[in-house]
C-alpha cells in the first residue's frame, strides 16, 4: 500500500480481497444481529402465546379429568350401589 | 433558462410535496394520535370473561356431593348465516344431528344471536364445528350431583346461571361461588394472544371454595333406604330421618322426604323442595316426655324412684280441664321411670305442676326449644314455646307430653344429644370445613366444646339408662330392639292439630321415634318422624308401630358401619 500526491490510497491485490472479506464479514454479521433482535423482540409474545395454548391444554385436561372423576363418582357412590344390589336381589 | 427554469419548478414541487407530507405526519402523529392509538389497540384487543368454577361440595369422606365441570355448546348465529341449508349440511356430520333438524332451530330460532345446537359435544366436535362460518362454541360450567335424590335437601341445587337457590348451594353461595374476571390481552392478526393487556381491570379470577359437611354418604343412604321404604308401605304425607353424633354435635344424616332430584330441581314439585326437618315444626308428643323428666328430676321436683299417682286415666281439674291416657290406660301409682316406659300423660301433666311454670320455661329454653339453633341450613323454623307469662293452666299439664308446644325435627334432636351427652350442651352442626380450590383449609366450622352443663350428668345418665332403655326393653319402643346393641329411646304419637276448627284430629296422627345406641356410651342418636300414615291401611299409626322399626334399622346399618370404620382406622394406624 502507497499514498501518492493526491492522498489515494493504492492497495494490493491480496490486500483488497481481505478488505472485501471483511466487509461481507461486517455486513453479514450485522444483518444476523438485525434479525436476531427482531426475532427476540417478538420472543415475548411467541412464549406469552405458547403459555396460553398450554394452559388452555391443561385446563381441558384438568376438565377430563374432572368429568372421568365425576362419572366414576355417579357409579361408586352410595345410593347407586344400593339401587345396583337391590336390582341384582 | 427554459431548462433551469423547469429544473427550479421540479426542485419545487418536490418541497411542497414533502412539506405537505411532513405536515401529514404531524398531524397524524401528533393531533390525532389518541384518536388511532385507540383504534389500533381496539383491533389489538381481545378479552376473555373468566367465569369462576363453583366450589365442590364433600361429605366428610371425600365423596363428592356437589362438583361443576365445563360444558361446551355448539350454537349458531342466525343473522349472519346467509344460506341455512348450507351450513346445516356441512354441520350435521360433526354434531351428529339431522341436517333439517339444524335447519329447523336456525330458521325456528327466536334470538338472532344466539341458538342452540348442541349441548354438552366434545373437544373435537368443537373444534370441527368452529370452522364453520355463523357457528361457535360456548364454554361454560355445569352443576353436577352425582347423589342426585340422596342429598337433596342438604346440598341443595343451583339456577341456571349458577347461583345457589336452595340448602348448602344457596347458604355458602358467596364462598362457592368464587370471583369471576376479565382477561383483556393483546392479539395478532390471526387473534392469536400474544401479550397481556397493561389494562387488565379488576383482579385475577379465583375459583369456588370448597365446603367439607360432616353428613356420611353411607349413613345417609342407610337412614333413607329405611325411611323410604315405611314411608311407601305406610303412604304417609312426609317424613324426616336424623343421624347425629352425641358427643361432637355432627350431623351423619338428614333425611326429608319427599324429596326430589337437584338435577332437575326446577321442574320438581315445590312441594317437595322443603327441608322438613328443620322446616317443619309439630307438636312432638311423648317425644317430649324424657326431657321435660329430665328437668324436673335437675330442679329436684321429682326423684327417680318417687311415685306419682295417675289417677286412673281420668285426671280433672280447675284450670286445666280433663287428661287421659292414651288407649285409655288406667295406672296407679307409678315412679317417674314407669311414668316414661308406659307413656303416662297424667304422670307428666303431675310432673309439670310439681316442677312449675317458670322452672319448665327455663328448662326447655335451655334445651333449646323456642328458638332458632343456627344450623348451616336457610329456612330453619324456631318452633313455638309461648313466653311463660302467656301460659295458662292448661300449658302447665299439657306441654310436658308434648302439646302446646311446637318443635323442629332438628331441635328434638338436639335434647337428645344432650340427653346423650351426660348433660353438657351440644351444638349441631354440619359444616365441617371450608376449603380453598387448592385444597388448602380456610376455615375449620367445628363449634368449640360447650361449657356447661344443661342437667347434671347423673341425671342425664339415669333418663338414658334406665329410664329409656326400660322404654325399649319394657314399654312401647321394643321394636327398636337390636341384639348387639342396647338401644335407648322414646316413642311418641302426636295428634294433629285441626287446621279448620278447634281441636285434634282423630285420623291424623305424626308417628315419632327417637333412639340412640349403645345406652353405656352413645355414638348415634336417631330421629324418625313419620307424618300421617295411613290408618285407614290397619297397620297402626304409632311411633312403636311405625316409627321404632325405621330407627332401629337405621341404628344397627350405622353402628355396624361405624364399627367397621373405626377397624379400618386401627389397622391403617397400626401398620408401618
Amino acid at each position: 500500500m502507497w499514498f501518492d500526491s493526491r492522498f489515494t490510497i493504492h492497495l494490493s491485490g491480496e490486500q483488497i480481497m481481505r478488505l472485501r472479506f471483511r466487509f461481507v464479514f461486517v455486513v453479514f454479521y450485522f444483518t444476523a444481529v438485525l434479525i436476531f433482535a427482531v426475532y427476540l423482540r417478538s420472543t415475548n409474545n411467541r412464549i406469552f402465546n405458547k403459555l396460553s395454548t398450554i394452559s388452555t391444554e391443561q385446563g381441558r385436561l384438568e376438565q377430563q379429568l374432572r368429568q372421568k372423576q365425576l362419572q366414576l363418582e355417579n357409579l361408586i357412590n352410595p345410593a347407586a350401589v344400593s339401587e345396583r344390589l337391590n336390582g341384582s336381589e | 433558462m427554459k431548462s433551469v427554469r423547469i429544473i427550479i419548478f421540479c426542485f419545487l414541487f418536490l418541497i411542497v410535496a414533502f412539506l405537505s407530507l411532513a405536515g401529514r405526519c404531524l398531524y397524524l402523529q401528533l393531533l390525532k394520535n389518541d384518536h388511532y392509538v385507540g383504534v389500533s389497540t381496539k383491533q389489538l384487543q381481545g378479552w376473555v370473561s373468566q367465569k369462576p368454577q363453583r366450589g365442590v361440595i364433600l361429605d366428610c369422606r371425600g365423596r363428592i356431593l356437589a362438583a361443576s365441570n365445563r360444558i361446551r355448546t355448539i350454537f349458531a348465529e342466525p343473522r349472519v348465516i346467509k344460506d341455512a341449508k348450507s351450513t346445516s349440511t356441512e354441520l350435521a356430520p360433526i354434531v351428529d344431528m339431522g341436517a333439517h333438524e339444524i335447519c329447523k332451530l336456525i330458521t325456528e330460532g327466536k334470538n338472532p344471536g344466539f341458538v342452540k345446537i348442541k349441548v354438552g359435544a366434545g373437544a373435537e366436535q368443537c373444534s370441527a364445528a368452529g370452522e364453520i362460518y355463523g357457528i361457535g362454541v360456548q364454554s361454560d360450567w355445569e352443576r353436577h350431583y352425582p347423589m342426585r335424590h340422596l342429598s337433596a335437601h342438604i346440598v341443595g341445587f343451583t339456577s341456571v346461571d349458577n347461583r345457589g337457590l336452595g340448602g348448602i348451594e344457596l347458604q355458602y353461595d358467596e364462598e362457592l361461588g368464587g370471583l369471576g374476571a376479565q382477561n383483556i390481552f393483546f392479539a395478532d392478526a390471526l387473534r392469536r394472544p400474544i401479550r397481556r393487556s397493561s389494562l387488565v381491570t379488576g383482579h385475577e379470577p379465583r375459583d369456588g371454595d370448597g365446603i367439607i359437611l360432616t353428613l356420611d354418604a353411607s349413613i345417609q343412604q342407610f337412614a333413607r333406604a329405611e325411611l323410604v321404604k315405611q314411608y311407601e308401605s305406610y303412604e304417609a304425607e312426609s317424613a324426616v330421618a336424623i343421624v347425629a353424633e352425641p358427643k361432637t354435635g355432627a350431623i351423619l344424616a338428614i333425611v326429608s322426604l319427599p324429596d326430589f332430584d337437584p338435577r332437575d330441581a326446577r321442574s320438581a314439585d315445590p312441594n317437595t323442595l322443603r327441608n322438613r326437618a328443620i322446616c317443619d315444626q309439630f307438636e312432638p308428643g311423648s317425644v317430649l316426655k324424657p326431657i321435660v323428666a329430665a328437668i324436673a328430676i335437675d330442679a329436684g321436683a321429682v326423684v327417680g324412684d318417687e311415685k306419682i299417682f295417675c289417677e286412673y286415666g281420668d285426671y280433672r281439674g280447675r284450670g286445666f280441664g280433663r287428661i287421659g291416657e292414651y288407649g285409655n290406660h288406667k295406672f296407679g301409682d307409678l315412679t317417674v321411670r314407669e311414668i316414661l316406659v308406659r307413656s303416662s300423660n297424667i304422670g307428666m301433666a303431675k310432673i309439670g305442676q310439681k316442677l312449675g311454670r317458670d322452672k319448665l320455661y327455663n328448662g326447655l329454653r335451655l334445651f333449646g326449644f323456642g328458638k332458632k339453633m343456627g344450623i348451616d341450613l336457610p329456612g330453619e323454623a324456631e318452633g313455638l314455646l309461648w313466653p311463660a307469662r302467656n301460659w295458662t293452666g292448661y300449658s302447665v299439664t299439657r306441654i310436658p307430653y308434648g302439646q302446646e308446644i311446637s318443635v323442629t325435627a332438628i331441635q328434638l334432636v338436639r335434647a337428645f344429644c344432650i340427653l346423650a351427652n351426660g348433660g353438657r350442651l351440644v351444638r349441631p352442626y354440619l359444616v365441617k370445613a371450608v376449603v380453598g380450590s387448592d385444597g388448602e383449609i380456610i376455615q375449620l366450622k367445628r363449634p368449640s366444646p360447650a361449657v356447661g352443663y344443661v342437667v347434671k350428668p347423673e341425671v342425664a345418665e339415669w333418663i338414658v339408662t334406665e329410664a329409656l332403655v326400660g322404654v325399649v326393653n319394657e314399654g312401647t319402643g321394643k321394636k327398636a330392639r337390636l341384639e348387639k346393641w342396647q338401644v335407648f329411646g322414646k316413642t311418641g304419637t302426636a295428634n294433629i292439630a285441626k287446621s279448620d276448627e278447634r281441636g285434634y284430629s282423630d285420623s291424623d296422627y305424626i308417628a315419632s321415634f327417637v333412639a340412640g345406641a349403645p345406652a353405656e356410651e352413645p355414638a348415634v342418636v336417631v330421629l324418625v318422624s313419620i307424618c300421617k300414615p295411613n290408618t285407614k291401611l290397619g297397620k297402626g299409626y304409632t311411633g312403636g308401630t311405625v316409627a321404632a322399626p325405621v330407627a332401629a334399622g337405621i341404628l344397627e346399618k350405622t353402628l355396624n358401619y361405624l364399627e367397621k370404620r373405626q377397624r379400618q382406622h386401627l389397622f391403617v394406624v397400626r401398620r408401618p
